[in-house]
């Protein structure tokens, strides 16, 4: 019997796996760590009294349910080495622990490998690398991971003492020329908006304050907006901050008050670095093998019709988007496959 | 039998067999996902029509920003000869669509008249696909943008306004259009009573819940877009309609009930008092007349058992469900679309002490059952649920903590104990918050 093969056990990958498991069909699912969730796996919940919607509760069913499923074959540690055959009948050569295995007869192969977080790449802020006050977003997550055991961020961020006052820089690593990423990352916006919201549910005294260039909609519920950070005593601050040193007092920001036309200084105790979303490096080798095409920025986009080739991409290897736009990208290609199947099984008529 | 109708405009789709029906005019909607019976009233007469899927696809409500001034609209005919003022004045951040329309109509305004000024006000600007290449081409074009606080602009209709920054004051004149507010559209309440869906708290036909994304409502088969859905709805509209039309596909071939186990309602019981039919979120109850009962539409079910509790006569039960041998103590129920999923990702030693068992949701407690599960002093129950606003089965939790606070009034109320049963809230990925929150509830430190 035929196979699909799915490369990358990240959301996008995991869902069309379930989705594709579910309607009766084989699938193998080829993640090269030896966990199921890509990037996310290292989140944690943002609920403050009320659901946030980071949509995070969404993966673990499904990674659950990848992991039960009978129809589902999973290869950890697999690394897609060489891709033979024609269409409707591929081999993925298969490297793991050093040995090539060989998954055959695949009808479809879905592509699905994400994105790595600005912070991985080798570029970055050197300058800030050593303090312990700069983090980047992601390392916050390890706060809302273990914020159960009343762990302060003081002490998970290895801070001298409680932050009094946090500031938030978006668009840091997209929006930017120089970085090659012109590009929104959409995800940054309703991430530090959370982040905020999460430290000033922790921490009512603390002061917050959100440099931004301009605020997006931030996935499909959450509309970050202005009057609730008012409400909430989060300062938003319409400029990228130009200069940041180290003082007694604290990091000291300079920015522009735009409204003033003024330069202003700000201090604070913590800084939080939004994170871009950048293209896999792997998307290079994935466009010569898969016959994909890279975009300006490193993201790919078929060469050719997806559901002839029957190679798909699913996720953020097309380009950023959040978890919730993700796992309908996910089930959407889930659908395209199946469509596919079933136009096939029917002698190629258009009406089902 | 059509693939789909559209409540409002249609989307073309040539794969689906559509139809389109004034929503006005919808009367009723019976059925379940892959067959929906949908009647309508055409110029008095009734209609019944079979489909498998509904989309309801409205446009805002566009209400004046200004009450004396136009508002900027998609099919929007600047005039020709005047100077033209563009004023986006949202409190809160612009909807990236009505970003767009402004941006879009202030660019078509210089380009038709090059020697005329085309000034922009704003509070702010957002900035998603493709916008930020309008803006700029504008701005290139020479659309003079400015931004505003509110204080710093004063309009004096219909053709003049004043802007102050730093000290300067500038005075500008032109014809003036704004920004539209965005309102659900009328039509939407009537609608969701008459559909059985459970309206976000703005009125718009999709409840804010992440198990909702992008386009579902509470019940299966029917699909909010574009002004049904949110102002958010209309910026990715076109990857939300394609995304909604791809899955009405695959219900063709795909259409699998959502979960396993058969619930029923036992016609000898049911007593036709529809209560199942108020409480369940997701319209999966009908009465049958020729049982004289209700019945259970499986496909339309997401199974959260919220009718079992509910029901008066006892009516409902799970197919194949087998009492289970009763034990006392510390008594652990979790809802299996939170509390339950952290549990499994959780070592299994945390839970040693405790008797703990999986909910469909935590609205399907019974309170007779918690009453039978107290029997020794000792004997407590802790209910996990869903956070608010992340329940699958939308008001589950919210049900859920209103049958435990009315069995804590009763038990204090006969000097039976107090806080005895507990509610908490959790997420799935929240495992460490479980095993912390177990130890102090055995240790009375809640």
């Amino acid at each position: 019997m035929s196979r699909i093969a799915v490369i990358g056990g990240g959301i996008a990958g995991t869902t069309a796996a379930v989705e594709l498991g579910r309607a009766g069909n084989k699938v193998t699912l080829i993640e090269k760590t030896d966990t199921l969730g890509g990037n996310i796996k290292d989140y944690g919940c943002k609920a403050v009294d009320k659901c946030i919607k980071c949509n995070l509760c969404l993966v673990d069913e499904t990674i659950l349910a990848a992991q039960q499923s009978p129809q589902i074959e999973i290869i950890y540690q697999g690394m897609v080495n060489d891709l033979t055959g024609k269409p409707g009948d591929y081999t993925l050569s298969v490297e793991k622990d050093g040995e090539f295995v060989e998954v055959e007869n695949l009808e479809n192969i879905i592509l699905a490998t994400g994105f790595i977080k600005w912070s991985d790449l080798e570029t970055g802020t050197p300058e800030f690398s050593d303090d312990t006050r700069v983090i980047w977003a992601s390392q916050l997550e390890e706060f809302m991971r273990r914020r159960a055991d009343h762990s302060r961020p003081e002490d998970i961020l290895q801070l001298d003492s409680i932050p009094r006052s946090v500031a938030f820089i978006q668009c840091n690593g997209s929006r930017s020329i120089q970085e090659k990423a012109r590009y929104c990352s959409k995800i940054c916006c309703g991430y530090s908006y959370r982040m905020a919201r999460v430290l000033k549910h922790f921490y009512p005294d603390l002061e917050a304050t959100i440099f931004f260039i301009d605020l997006q909609e931030a996935g499909y519920f959450l509309d970050v907006n202005f009057a609730e950070l008012d409400e909430l005593g989060i300062k938003y601050v319409n400029c990228k901050p130009i200069d940041v040193s180290n003082t007694d007092d604290g990091l000291r920001i300079l920015y522009e008050n735009q409204q003033e036309g003024a330069m202003e200084t700000l201090d604070v105790d913590l800084l939080v670095l939004s994170e871009g979303l950048h293209p896999n490096a792997a998307n290079e080798r994935w466009s010569m093998l898969f016959n994909m095409q890279l975009d300006t920025y490193g993201f790919l986009y078929p060469l050719l019709d997806e559901e002839e080739t029957g190679i798909f991409l699913a996720g953020s290897i097309k380009g950023p988007r959040d978890i919730a736009a993700t796992i309908s990208d996910g089930k959407r290609v889930a659908y395209r496959v199946l469509k596919q199947k079933q136009l096939c099984e029917s002698g190629g008529q258009a009406d089902v | 039998m059509y693939d789909v109708i559209f409540l409002g405009d249609s989307v073309e789709t040539p794969s689906l067999k559509q139809l389109q029906v004034a929503p006005e005019a919808v009367t009723s909607c019976k059925g379940k996902v892959g067959e929906f019976f949908l009647r309508f009233r055409v110029n008095g007469e009734v209609h019944e029509e079979k489909t498998r899927a509904i989309v309801i696809n409205l446009p805002h409500q566009q209400e004046q920003s200004f009450a004396d001034l136009p508002v900027f609209r998609e099919n929007l005919e600047p005039e020709q000869e005047k100077n033209l003022i563009f004023i986006q004045d949202h409190e809160e951040i612009a909807p990236a669509y009505v970003n767009r329309i402004g941006l879009e109509k202030a660019l078509q305004a210089i380009r038709d008249n090059a020697s005329r000024q085309v000034y922009y006000f704003y509070r702010s600007l957002r900035f998603t696909e493709g916008t930020d290449q309008l803006y700029e081409e504008a701005r290139r074009s020479g659309v003079a943008f400015f931004r505003y606080e509110e204080d710093r602009l004063q309009i004096s209709p219909p053709d003049r306004l004043t802007y102050q920054r730093g000290g300067a004051t500038m005075e500008v004149e032109g014809k003036i259009y704004t920004a539209p507010l965005l309102k659900p559209a009328p039509e939407l309440e009537k609608l969701a009573q008459v559909l059985r869906i459970i309206p976000g708290e703005e009125g718009y036909l999709q409840a804010e819940n992440v198990y909702l994304a992008p386009t579902l409502t509470g019940r299966r088969g029917i699909y909010a877009v574009g002004g049904a859905r949110s102002p958010n709805g209309l910026a990715g509209f076109e990857e939300e309609i394609k995304y909604t039309l791809e899955e009405i596909e695959a219900f063709k071939f795909n259409l699998e009930p959502l979960v396993e186990e058969d619930r029923e309602v036992d016609d000898r019981k049911c007593i036709l008092c529809y209560t199942c039919y108020r409480v369940c979120p997701h319209a999966a109850l009908e009465e049958n007349k020729e049982k004289d009962s209700m019945e259970i539409l499986k496909d339309a079910c997401w199974g959260c058992n919220g009718c079992i509790s509910h029901c008066p006569a006892g009516a409902i039960s799970l197919g194949g469900e087998e009492e289970e041998e009763r034990k006392w103590g510390l008594q652990v129920l979790m809802c299996e679309n939170s509390a339950e999923t952290a549990r499994k990702k959780m070592p299994r030693e945390n839970m040693d002490g405790f008797i703990s068992r999986e909910i469909p949701c935590s609205c399907s407690i019974k309170k007779e059952e918690i009453y039978g599960s107290l029997q020794e002093p000792e004997d407590r129950i802790l209910i996990l649920g869903c956070f608010e606003e992340s329940c699958k089965h939308l008001e589950g939790d919210q049900r859920g903590q209103r049958i435990v606070d009315e069995v804590n009034e009763t038990l204090a109320s006969l000097d039976l104990g107090e806080d005895r049963v507990r509610f908490e809230r959790l997420s799935p990925p929240m495992e460490q918050d479980l095993a912390n929150l177990l130890k102090r509830w055995r240790e009375g430190q809640l």
